[in-house]
Parts: C-alpha cells; sequence; structure tokens
C-alpha cells in the first residue's frame, strides 16, 4: 500500500470532491462571502495538495510532492490573505454578510 | 531542503491567520463559521508542523495523529462552507419575513392569512385595526372569537369551500364597523404548499362603500342619460370609429322599423341603403377632423326613396379619460315639413322674383324692343314652368280673330307660330272663345279627356300634339285682348295656382308693353306729321331752354329769315340777338312768359349780316317729348309793318305816348305862332324842360315807369300852362312849351307854378319816385326875330346850365 494509493489520501480526496460538490451547488450564496474569490482560491488550492497527494502516488512522486507541499502553502498563504482582509482591515464591505448579530 | 521550506512558509501563513482570526477586531462571520475557520487553519497548522519536522527528518510525536488530522481538514473546510451557507439561508428567510410584514403593513387593504382549520396565521395592521387589535393579537384566533355566530359560521364556509375547490372567489359583503355599515370586497384564495397541498387560505378585502356608491351613481346616471336619449323627439345615434351603429334612440327606431336592428351595423347601410359610406359624411368627416360637422341628407324609406330629410349634425365622441375619438354622436332632425315648406317658399321667391325681374325689364324696352322682350319672358316663364311651349295670342281690333304673335318652344318641339294665324275664334275654337271671353283660365291637363262640348277643340290640340294646355286671359282696360298659355306636348301635365298668378302677371305685362308699343308708334307717326308742320311752315318756330333760353332747336323758316345756320344758333342765348334798345323789355316779356305760361313781344332781331328786323313773337311753356320744359317761340318777320308805322308816325303831330304834340307837330304850330307874333309884336316865352333822373326811373323802375314818368310830365305841363300854350314833347325825355304872349318878367310865376304841380304830384302817396324838371327859357321878341330852331337851341342850353345849377334860378333866363 506504501507503494500505490493510501487509504486516507482516497478518502481525504473524497471528502474534498463532496465540499467542492456543495461549494459549486451553493455558490450563489458563497458569492455573498467578503473577499469570496480568494477563499475560493485557497479552498482550491488545498483541494489541488489533496489531489496530488494522490496523484504522487501513481507518477512523479517527488515532484507531486513537492506540488502537494506548495499548494498547501499557497493555501496556507491564501488563508491567511482572507483572514486579513476579513477580519484585521478596517475595509468596510458593501455586503456585510455573515455577520454575527 | 526546499519542501521544509515550503512547509515552514505554510506554517507561518496558517499561523497568520490564526492571529488575524483571532486577534481581529472585525467579526463579519457567524461565531461558528469563525470557529470552524480557526479549526481549519489549526488542522492546517499541525499538518505543516508536522510534514515541516517529516521534511527534516525529526520525527515527532504527532506523526501518528496527522492521518486524522488530514481526514479531518476537508471535512472542516466543508462545514465551514456549509456553516456559511446556513448563515445565508438564515438571513434570506429574515429578510424575506420582513419583506412581507412590511408589505402586508404596507397594503392598505386588509390581508390574512388562515390555516386550513380557518385559525389566524398572520393579519396585517388595517385588518386587526378595523377589529381594534394588534395583529398578534389574532394570531391562534378563528371568526368565532372576533363576529357573531352566524356571520363566523359563514366565514367558515366561504374558507373551506374556497379551499375545497382549490379556486379563488371574490365575495362582496356588507359588515358593520363600530356603527359604520360599509360593503367590503373579499378575495380568498386557497394556499397551496410546494407538494400541491392546500395548506390554508390567503384572505385579501377591501373597503368598497365608496366605490359601490360611485358604482349605484354612475347607474343611477346612467338610468338618467338612457331616459333622457329615449326621450329626445329628435334621432340620436351613436357611432363608433368604423361608422357602425353601436346605439339608437327610439325616435331612430322608428323611422327606420323598417330596417331593425340598426345596432352593428354600417350607418350608411341603415340609413341610406347603401353599400358604401355617403360621398358626403359628416360623421366621417367628424371623425377624420375632430370637429363636429353638418349635412342635410335623405331621409329614405323602405323602399329606397326619399321619403324626407333630416338635418344631420354630428359631434364627436371622445373618451374622456383617455382624451381619444371613440366614434360619432349623430343628432338627427327630421326637416321634412321645415323643408317641404321651405322648397315651397323658395318657389313662390322664384316665382316673384321671375315675375319682378320680367316685369321691370319691361319698363325700359324701347318700343322696337317689345316683341324681342315678349319671346324673352316666354322663354323664361316657359323654363320655369318646365313646358314644352309658352305663347301670346293677340285678339284683332273686333276680336273676332287671333293670331298668334309671340311663342317660345323647348327644345325638339316644332313652332306652331306660323299656322296659328287669323284663327277665327267662336267657329275653330268655341269653347276656348267662350271662357277666355269670360275672363276664365284655361286648364287642361288631360287634351284627350275634354268634355263633348270641346270636341273642336280636342280635335285641333290632337292634331298638333298638345296633350295638356293652360291659358290665361290678356285684358287691356277691362276688355279681353288675347290670351297667354303653355302647351306641354311630350307628357300630361297640370299647373297650381302660381302658374295663373305668373301668367296673370304676364298678360298684365304683356299687356302693358303691347300697349305702350302702339303708343309710341302712334306719337312717333303725330310727331312726323307735326314734324313735318315744323319743318315746312313758313313762320319761324323755335324751342328755347326754359333755363338758359338757348336755342334747342330752329325750323328751316328761321335759318332762312335770319341767315345764320344751325350751328351758329343752337345753344346760344336768343337774348344776344336782340336789339340792345329792346333788350331789357324782352328779356322782361320772357320772365313773364315763364311765369304765366304765354306771353308775346314786339322787337329788333339781329340777322347775321348785321341788320335788324322786326319780329313778333309769341312764346309759350311747353313739354319737350318726356318731361323736359322748353319755351316754344313761334316769330314772325314784321318789319315791313314797323316800317310803314314808323313812317305813318313821322307823318304824325301827335306823340302816341303822351298825347301832345310831338317835335313835328310842336314845330308846326311854334312857327305859325312866331309867325303871328311878328304881326302883333307880342313877345312869347319858350320852356324848354328835361325830366331828371329819366334813366335812373327807366335803369330801377323799369321801362314801363319811365313811361309813366314821360305821360305825368306831360300832363303836369298842360295843367301849368294855358290851353292856349303849345305843349310838345321834343325828345325821349324832353319837353317845349311856348308860351302865347307872355312877357319875360311872368317867367318866374310861371315857374312857380309848374313847381306847384310838381309838388303837388310828389305827394302823392305810392309814389316809387319824385319827378323833377330842369328848366330852360328862352323869350321871343318880335323885335329881335330869332328862328325858332335858335330860340330851341338857347333855351335847350340853359336847361342844361340849370340842370348844373338848378339853385341858380335867376341864370334860367335869357
Amino acid at each position: 500500500m506504501d507503494a500505490g494509493l493510501k487509504e486516507r489520501d482516497v478518502i481525504i480526496l473524497l471528502l474534498a470532491v463532496g465540499a467542492l460538490i456543495f461549494a459549486v451547488a451553493n455558490r450563489p450564496r458563497l458569492r455573498l462571502l467578503p473577499a469570496w474569490r480568494v477563499l475560493w482560491a485557497a479552498f482550491c488550492c488545498a483541494l489541488a495538495g489533496w489531489t496530488l497527494s494522490v496523484l504522487q502516488m501513481l507518477f512523479l512522486r517527488n515532484q507531486m510532492m513537492f506540488l502537494e507541499d506548495l499548494s498547501y502553502a499557497a493555501s496556507s498563504v491564501l488563508t491567511a490573505a482572507w483572514c486579513w482582509i476579513v477580519f484585521a482591515t478596517r475595509r468596510e464591505e458593501s455586503k456585510n454578510v455573515g455577520r454575527d448579530g | 531542503m526546499w519542501a521544509g521550506t515550503v512547509d515552514l512558509a505554510g506554517l507561518l501563513a496558517s499561523a497568520a491567520a490564526l492571529v488575524f482570526l483571532v486577534g481581529g477586531r472585525r467579526r463579519p462571520l457567524r461565531q461558528d463559521a469563525r470557529v470552524l475557520l480557526i479549526a481549519v487553519v489549526l488542522a492546517s497548522i499541525f499538518q505543516s508542523t508536522v510534514n515541516a519536522l517529516s521534511h527534516l527528518g525529526i520525527y515527532s510525536a504527532l506523526d501518528p495523529a496527522e492521518d486524522y488530522v488530514a481526514i479531518l481538514s476537508p471535512m472542516l473546510w466543508g462545514f465551514f462552507l456549509y456553516s456559511f451557507v446556513q448563515d445565508v439561508i438564515h438571513r434570506e428567510l429574515r429578510e424575506s419575513e420582513e419583506r412581507n410584514r412590511i408589505l402586508l403593513a404596507s397594503l392598505p387593504q386588509r390581508v390574512f392569512f388562515k390555516n386550513s382549520d380557518s385559525v389566524f396565521v398572520s393579519v396585517n395592521e388595517p385588518f386587526a385595526r378595523d377589529l381594534s387589535l394588534q395583529p398578534g393579537q389574532l394570531v391562534g384566533k378563528t371568526d368565532w372569537d372576533f363576529h357573531p355566530p352566524d356571520l363566523a359560521a359563514k366565514y367558515r364556509a366561504d374558507d373551506q369551500r374556497v379551499m375545497a375547490t382549490g379556486r379563488p372567489e371574490t365575495l362582496v359583503e356588507r359588515n358593520v364597523v363600530g356603527r359604520v355599515e360599509r360593503t367590503v370586497e373579499v378575495v380568498k384564495a386557497p394556499v397551496v404548499n410546494d407538494d400541491g397541498n392546500v395548506v390554508g387560505l390567503f384572505g385579501i378585502f377591501s373597503d368598497i362603500t365608496e366605490r359601490k356608491r360611485a358604482e349605484e351613481e354612475l347607474r343611477e346616471r346612467e338610468r338618467f342619460l338612457t331616459s333622457i336619449f329615449a326621450s329626445i323627439q329628435d334621432g340620436l345615434s351613436i357611432l363608433d370609429a368604423d361608422l357602425r351603429i353601436v346605439r339608437v334612440n327610439p325616435t331612430m327606431e322608428s323611422w327606420y322599423a323598417y330596417n331593425m336592428p340598426l345596432a352593428g351595423r354600417k350607418c350608411y347601410e341603415a340609413y341610406q341603403g347603401r353599400a358604401e359610406p355617403c360621398e358626403v359624411c359628416p360623421s366621417r368627416k367628424t371623425l377624420e377632423t375632430g370637429q363636429g360637422a353638418f349635412a342635410a341628407v335623405p331621409k329614405r324609406g323602405a323602399g329606397g326613396e326619399i321619403a324626407g330629410w333630416l338635418d344631420l349634425y354630428t359631434f364627436p365622441l371622445i373618451d374622456t379619460v383617455t382624451g381619444q375619438l371613440k366614434g360619432v354622436i349623430e343628432y338627427v332632425r327630421d326637416i321634412t315639413a321645415h323643408k317641404q315648406a321651405e322648397d315651397a317658399l323658395r318657389y313662390r321667391f322664384e316665382l316673384e322674383r321671375l315675375i319682378t325681374t320680367i316685369s321691370s325689364s319691361f319698363i325700359n324696352l324701347a318700343h322696337d324692343e317689345i316683341d324681342d322682350g315678349i319671346n324673352r319672358a316666354l322663354r323664361t316663364v316657359g323654363e320655369f314652368a318646365g313646358v314644352d311651349r309658352a305663347y301670346l295670342f293677340q285678339f284683332s281690333e273686333d276680336g273676332r280673330t287671333a293670331d298668334n304673335t309671340h311663342e317660345w318652344c323647348a327644345e325638339g318641339v316644332e313652332p306652331q307660330i306660323a299656322n296659328l294665324k287669323g284663327i277665327v275664334l267662336d267657329e275653330q275654337l268655341p269653347w276656348v272663345s267662350a271662357r277666355l271671353r269670360n275672363n276664365q283660365v284655361i286648364h287642361v291637363p288631360r287634351a284627350a279627356a275634354l268634355p263633348p262640348d270641346a270636341q273642336l277643340e280636342k280635335g285641333y290640340f290632337e292634331k298638333r300634339g298638345i296633350r295638356s294646355l293652360f291659358a290665361v286671359p290678356v285684358l287691356s282696360g277691362g276688355k279681353v285682348v288675347g290670351f297667354v298659355g303653355f302647351d306641354s306636348v311630350r307628357a300630361e301635365k297640370s299647373w297650381d295656382d302660381n302658374i295663373v298668378v305668373l301668367l296673370r302677371i304676364m298678360g298684365v305685362v304683356f299687356s302693358h308693353a303691347l300697349e305702350r308699343k302702339r303708343a309710341e308708334e302712334a306719337r312717333r307717326a303725330s310727331e312726323e306729321r307735326y314734324r313735318l308742320v315744323f319743318e315746312n311752315a313758313r313762320d319761324m318756330i323755335s324751342l328755347l331752354s326754359l333755363d338758359g333760353l338757348s336755342y334747342l332747336y330752329v325750323n328751316p323758316a328761321t335759318l332762312a329769315t335770319l341767315g345764320y345756320s344751325p350751328d351758329e344758333l343752337i345753344g346760344k342765348n336768343a337774348l344776344q340777338f336782340v336789339h340792345p334798345d329792346d333788350a331789357d323789355a324782352v328779356a322782361a316779356k320772357f320772365r313773364e312768359t315763364m311765369s304765366q305760361g304765354e306771353g308775346g313781344a314786339e322787337f329788333r332781331y339781329k340777322r347775321k349780316n348785321g341788320s335788324y328786323l322786326w319780329l313778333e313773337a309769341t312764346g309759350r311753356v311747353t313739354r319737350d317729348g318726356e318731361a323736359q320744359a322748353v319755351v316754344l317761340v313761334i316769330s314772325r318777320d314784321i318789319t315791313e309793318r314797323m316800317q310803314r308805322q314808323e313812317e305813318l308816325r313821322a307823318l304824325s303831330w301827335e306823340d302816341p305816348l303822351t298825347r301832345i304834340n310831338n317835335r313835328r307837330g310842336f314845330s308846326h304850330l311854334a312857327e305859325q305862332q312866331l309867325k303871328v307874333a311878328n304881326r302883333t309884336g307880342s313877345t312869347m316865352l319858350l320852356f324848354f324842360a328835361d325830366v331828371d333822373q329819366m334813366k335812373w326811373i327807366n335803369d330801377n323802375l323799369g321801362h314801363k315807369t319811365g313811361d309813366l314818368a314821360l305821360i305825368e310830365t306831360a300832363n303836369v305841363l298842360k295843367e301849368a300852362f294855358r290851353e292856349s300854350d303849345i305843349v310838345g314833347r321834343v325828345g325821349g325825355d324832353e319837353f317845349a312849351v311856348l308860351a302865347i304872349q307872355a312877357r319875360s318878367n311872368e317867367a318866374d310865376e310861371i315857374l312857380a307854378r309848374l313847381q306847384r304841380r310838381l309838388d303837388a304830384r310828389n305827394a302823392q302817396g305810392d309814389r316809387r319816385y319824385s319827378l323833377s324838371l330842369s328848366v330852360g327859357i328862352a323869350c321871343y321878341d318880335p323885335r329881335n326875330p330869332l328862328p325858332l330852331d335858335e330860340l330851341m337851341a338857347r333855351s335847350d342850353a340853359l336847361m342844361y346850365e340849370r340842370k348844373r345849377n338848378k339853385r341858380s334860378p335867376e341864370s334860367l333866363k335869357a
């Protein structure tokens, strides 16, 4: 199994695809999130990492692993950027959707 | 190495994200979503840490947990996204509810929702206000909580019926809010869920009390207008924009009862029986222009014939809301009776105009134009009456025969005038003759139906194709002198009383015209006779204008006697040729003639060669032709007679005016006395007297007065001197007296006696002049005899001296 597919990675990918389907299905509502494109990019990078973790078992292991790490890092950076935009800046969003209260 | 660096970068980024999430001042997400996102970041930090250590070859106690965290990571992402979506859904729901609440609160209508058991679920503010409650107080209640049981039961039954049928219903009900009764319109509709099941009832009702009242008023107004529409005695017809009849009133229905129903048909079909719109269509004009229009149109009967006439007024039918032209209102008035009266009036007017025109046309016609005038008049009346032939017959002097003298024939009708001469009326047309002579009108609408006693006429008319005939006698001085009439040869025809009047008047006009013609011809013949007399008379005959006494006409005898040409006399004043000595007297005579109508005078008149001849003239004011007053002067040359008279006067010793000696007589007697004085040696006085102011008397008081003054002077002299003295008129206003056996010292006494006589005369009343004499006196002494002429010359000179200085009586003596 070490040389082939890991069950864990497949399960993660399936869960991620499920999340992707949900996100696409509710895309109109998710678009109401502030700086939605940044968050969506972060999710897509994470999804790419999860996909690469499966692909690295099939071919180009080292390259895929590097790209996987790079995807996770990009996802983290984008997530940080989104959090900075949404939580740390004073910029008023026209759409104050999701705010507490 | 690179992998470890990347992981480390991811770790730092995740840490930063965590810092922002936890430490950020803003809270744009719900708390649960934020927590889930923190979990995502923590999972990321965990994985980055594990991966970094792994790449650095450092085993960590965290590795076993990495699998679980890795699986948890996408799940956390999914939960985070789900949480946010739920948040949005809940927010949308709240907003939707808020909008519904606002909508319900904003609606003026009363709105309610009930569940399937007719329990109020939601109501709006106006609904609750009607029940004096707040909207929340109605939720969970039923109609039984607010309304009487029977009304609540009805409401429930309505609710259940709507929910059972699944179809909305509109109900109009009356209810009472407070003490106010009102009318409401309720719309109840079933509420159906996504599965198609009826889960409740939606109701909305409006207070339509005002609307109902307005509708009732509208209906009442409609009834009122309908009653007006039906009561109008004139026709009313409403058309749409396609000229289609929308509505008519009963009057229109009665007029076109044969063509019912009218509504829905085109107006030109229903009213005029036409397939196409009329050429003159006021309705179409109104539709085109939006303006009212008018036309008189025929009223058709069932067979399409013209049964009368209508005045058609059209008005635009405009939608008061949109301002759009919707159709036409036709207001129709039956003017048949009016038009008939108008036609009769117009016919009468035309008739009278015709009569006036013809009558007046004859006034100025010359006698030689009268025949043409009659022919023209026959043509005019013939065309007016629509006959084929119009004619005038004139009876002969004895009334026995008749001649067709004038005729007019319509085009295509053969003239008969040439054949109708010398008709012996009593023999050829006895029936007609008898009636005409009794001044009766002959009206034969059907020649074929003449009575048996008119069989001659019947044959006569048939022979000439006359089918109808109308004749009126022409009278002159109460006597029938002919007749004027009409023939109809192409159709049988009858004539009304107007034609009788027309022909009667034509008869009078023709009669007068013909009489005038005859009189004019007689006058011209008479004139010709007089002209011959005038031209051939040996006396001088002339016509002078009354105002300027200028020559208007002179006869040849005048021209021959005076030697002038006509141009040298016509227009010249007749007095300018009178001798200056006679001019004043002649002018006075003319004035007398003009005032008294006639007069006469003898005077000298200048001929062209400059010589004068004596004329004896009589003048008479008369009329020249029609109206001009002129003086007719008839003169005769009396030169020879006057010359003989002058010769006789020259042989006479007596002055014809004063009846005393004239110069010849005075000289003859004075010469004899001179001889006697020479024999007896007695002295004599010769008085030479001249009448003072004689010229003034003649000029201002006239020659007649002048003559009177001379006669008076003679009388005074005869009274002042002895009978044996010789008194004579020796000049115009000069007198001479030879006082026999008178001495020079008696001269003053004689002069004083003469003056007393003059004073006595002048003392008489009503005198227009004062008689005065200038006297010169010469004494005849036989011892120094002088011839008479010398004696008279001396006394004459003394008289003039006396005249110059009448205050010096001494100077009179010589």
